[in-house]
This record gives structure tokens, sequence and C-alpha cells, in this order.
């Protein structure tokens, strides 16, 4: 599906030049769920912006189904991390933007729009504004706008860490009954150690800047119903959190 | 559910009560013909309706006109420039030399260039909130959420898309804000500008009842100005409730 071959990015910050990618290689299977995990400022928010064509590599090549591409792609959604809804646009009008940016008669524009609401559990709410949403309804309604555009692959930054630890626990569920029911890629990335093995059936840990891959470890399990009670679960979260620990990069990581 | 409006007109007859209580106060106390009580300005109001109507309304139609010459040629150089740090880089220093010059400075060489009717006057109040409409919209533009701009640009969002439905509406309240300020200059140049050049308008009414030592008749144009910048605050409100409903 999603393809890095040795990328490199740096970017120009406040104390100088950073290299946030230094040759990150990975490749997700189509359908598969991939989370991509590590400490703070290890470049796996910039390898999802490159990986949504909103950034353009330095060197090495990013290619989806074979073919490299430079600007963001028809089927690719993304969900960053404090969501980025128009506060100024309705629930409703938040949901359809997708659509009506491609132009979509407004007939089944309006019916695939209450169609994802209804899916995320936000019908009730198509007139509110973002303003008057609880942080759980806003990240249904992120959800709900990337996934309005049919999908194949869904791109997530830390899409849960704003919330608190009952209503994570929900979304990841409703993650994964709509990675499931809707049959796309998803690569996730975050910070916890619980949420990368709830939902990633392969993990792979970033090590420090400049940012380069430090291990991989499958988890075929995921998804899979009460997983996370389970003491499969429990060696996984402890395996992962050795693995951090053993490369040095636990700072940061929950 | 009460009526939201009955607070507001509350809210302005109370202010007015309380305005030409303390003004009729400081008039007794004064005893200057220069000061007349509200007593004796009220009536001039009726007295010289035939007049202020046609004054007030001139008033009210250049100050509307420049307005929206302003912001109309203002509003979307804000958007661009504060969009575009190199554009940004250009611009900025050229603003910052122009801006702080009191565009009131230009009223001979308006007056020269396009004669003392409507045209001088509404020139010069537009250039007035041309630069603050230009430089508040620019920073508005500027603090527009990164996570907003990408979210949209991943659903295959164009430059103009982006404009269109996230850095203008963004850049809405903050527009109202500057219209909000700028007004308050606007109505003192509008006075200036015609108290100055030509017989028509509040800013004339005022300066002849002044040179003919009418004082009730003056503070009678005094009120309708007033008058004038409820009218503007009021249109504002107005069409922010319509233009930016989220708030």
């Amino acid at each position: 599906m999603l393809t890095f071959v040795n990328v490199k990015k740096h970017y120009q910050g406040k104390a100088g030049e950073v290299q946030a990618l230094d040759g990150l290689s990975f490749a997700m299977e189509r359908e598969e769920s991939l989370v991509l995990i590590g400490p703070s400022g290890c470049g796996k928010s910039t390898a999802l912006l490159l990986a949504a064509g909103l950034l353009e590599a330095d060197e090495g090549s990013i290619l989806i189904e074979g073919r490299q591409y430079t600007a963001p792609r028809l089927g690719t959604g993304l969900i960053l991390q404090d969501y980025g809804l128009l506060p100024w646009k309705t629930v409703f009008e938040n949901a359809a933007l997708g659509l009506r940016i491609r132009k979509l008669p407004r007939a089944p524009r309006e019916e695939q729009t209450r169609e994802i609401l209804e899916q995320v559990g936000l019908a009730d709410f198509a007139s509110n504004y973002p303003g008057e949403l609880s942080g759980g309804m806003r990240q249904r309604l992120a959800l709900a706008r990337a996934l309005a555009l049919d999908v194949d692959l869904l791109l997530m930054d830390e899409p849960l860490s704003a919330l608190d630890l009952e209503l994570r626990e929900t979304l990841q569920d409703l993650l994964l009954t709509l990675w499931r029911s809707r049959g796309y890629s998803q690569l996730i990335v975050t910070h916890s150690i619980d949420e990368a093995v709830y939902l990633g059936q392969r993990i792979l840990v970033m090590g420090p800047r400049p940012g380069t891959l430090v291990a991989e470890l499958l988890n075929p399990l995921a998804g899979s119903s009460g997983y996370r009670s389970s003491s499969e679960f429990f060696a996984k979260a402890t395996q992962l959190r050795t693995l951090l620990l053993d490369t040095g990069d636990s700072d940061g990581v929950q | 559910m009460i009526n939201p409006r009955f607070p507001k007109l509350l809210g302005y007859a109370l202010a007015l009560f309380g305005i030409l209580v303390c003004w009729h106060l400081l008039a007794l106390a004064l005893g200057s013909p220069a000061l007349p009580t509200p007593l004796e300005t009220v009536p001039m109001l009726a007295r010289y309706a035939g007049q202020l109507g046609p004054d007030f309304l001139i008033s009210l139609y250049r100050v509307v006109v420049a307005l929206l010459i302003g912001t109309v040629l203002a509003m979307p150089l804000g958007l661009i420039i504060g969009r575009s740090p190199r554009l940004d880089a250009v611009l900025g220093p050229v603003l910052y030399i122009l801006y702080p010059i009191p565009k009131i400075v230009f009223l001979p060489i308006l007056l020269v260039l396009l004669g003392i009717a409507d045209a001088p006057k509404i020139v010069l109040i537009a250039l007035t909130i041309f630069f603050q409409v230009l430089i508040t919209v620019r920073d508005a533009a500027k603090e527009v959420p990164l996570a907003s701009v990408l979210s949209v640009r991943s659903l295959g969002a164009s430059r103009l898309d982006v404009f269109r439905h996230v850095v203008i509406p963004a850049s809405l309240p903050e527009l109202f804000t500057a219209l909000r300020i700028s007004s308050g200059t606007a109505v003192a140049i509008l006075f200036f500008a015609e108290a100055i050049a030509g017989s028509t308008g509040l800013g004339a009414f005022i300066v002849d009842s002044w040179a003919l030592l009418d004082y009730p008749r003056m503070f009678a144009g005094i009120i309708a100005m007033a008058f004038l910048g409820v009218v503007l605050y009021e249109l504002f409100d107005i069409l922010e409730r319509r233009l930016a409903r989220w708030r």
C-alpha cells in the first residue's frame, strides 16, 4: 500500500537545521493497521505529513500502490492531533467538506455525509458547531470528515491523545470497528504503548532524532475482540516497553 | 426565552437617560451659552429636522460607501499578504511607513484632485479604513491554525479552497473588530472633511451653527453625529451575527 524508501527530510527550526527523518524505510500492506511509535520529536509526525503528500521529501521516495506523488492524493485521509476542524462550519458541513471540495453533487453528498455521521454516532449533532462538542465527539467528527471520502488509506497523528482514558478506549474500539468494516489501511502515529499494542498489527519503533526505525514488533492479535484484557496483550505491551527502554528512547513514551 | 432585543433597547434607553442627566448637570454647573442644556437642545432636533435629516443621510452615505470601498480593497490584499511570508516581507515595511501617517493630511491634495463634493471625503475615509483593515486582516490570516489548513488540504483543497473555507472565515471576526475601531476614526475624519470643504453633511451643519453662535443648533448636530455612530455599530453587529454565526 504505502512504501517509504530511505526517506530523508530536514526542516529549518529556531535553533538551526533539524534532521527530522534520516533514511526512514518501511512498507505497509493493504488493509494493514500499522503503528509508528517513538519519543516526541522523533520525526513520526513529519513522516505522516510526508505520507499525506503535504510535505516533500529531500531524498528517497514515497510510494502508494507503487506510484510516487507530491500532492495530497484522492483516497488518503488525514487526522491530525488537534483535528483541524473548522469552527465556523456545522458538524454536517465539516463532515461534508471533502465531498464539497471534490464537487460531488448535493444529493449524494448529503446522503454520504448523513451515512458517515450515523456510523461515528454524530447523526443527532449535525447542526451543532464543533465548539459545542465534547473532545470525544470532535474526534468522531474528524474521523467522519476523513472517512466521508471513502479512503483506502487513513493516516492519524496522535488521534486520541487529548482524551481521557475511558473515552480513549471507546474510540479505539470505534477506530477498529470502522477499519474492519470499511477495509482501509491505517497508519497510526502514537506515543502510547497501550494504544500501539491495541491498534497496531505491526508496530514500528522509531529512535530519537534523527528519525530512523530501530525495531519492529509483530502483533497479529491486534484488533481481535477481548484483546485488551488478555494476558497476550500485557505480554506484548511489556515487550514493547522493554524494546523502547533498550533503544534508549523511553523519554516521552507512556 | 426573553426577547434578546429587549435588553439592548433597554440598555440604550438607560444609557441615553444617564448621559442626558450628566449633560444637564454639567450645563447647569458651567452656566455657559457654549454648553446648552438638553432641554434647550432636543427641541432643535425637531426644529431643524428638515435640514438635519438630509445632512445625516449624506454623512451616513459617505461613511458607508467609504467603509465598503476600504474593506473591499483591503480584505483580499490583507488575506493574501498574511498567507505569503514573501509578500509580507516586501510589503510589511511599506505598510508600516504609510500606516501611521494621519490620512487627514491628504485632504488638501484630494480637494485639488477631486473637487469638494463627495469624492475627496469618501476617499479620505476609505484610506483610513483601508490600512486598519489591511493590517488587522493580515495578522488574522497569519494566525490561522496550521492543523486546519493541512486538514483541508488533505481533503484535496486548492489554494482558493483554503482561502474560501479556512482563511476568510477565520479572519471575519477580526475584520469586524477592525471596522468597529476604525469607524470611530472614520466619523472624526468625516467631520473634519465636511467642516472644511462643502456645505453638506453633519460636519458642515455643526460648523455652520458654531459660526452662527447657535449652540443649541450645534448640539442638535452633535446628537445626530452620535446617532450616526450608533447606526454604524449596530450595522456591524447585524452583519457579524449573519456572517459569523458560530460565535
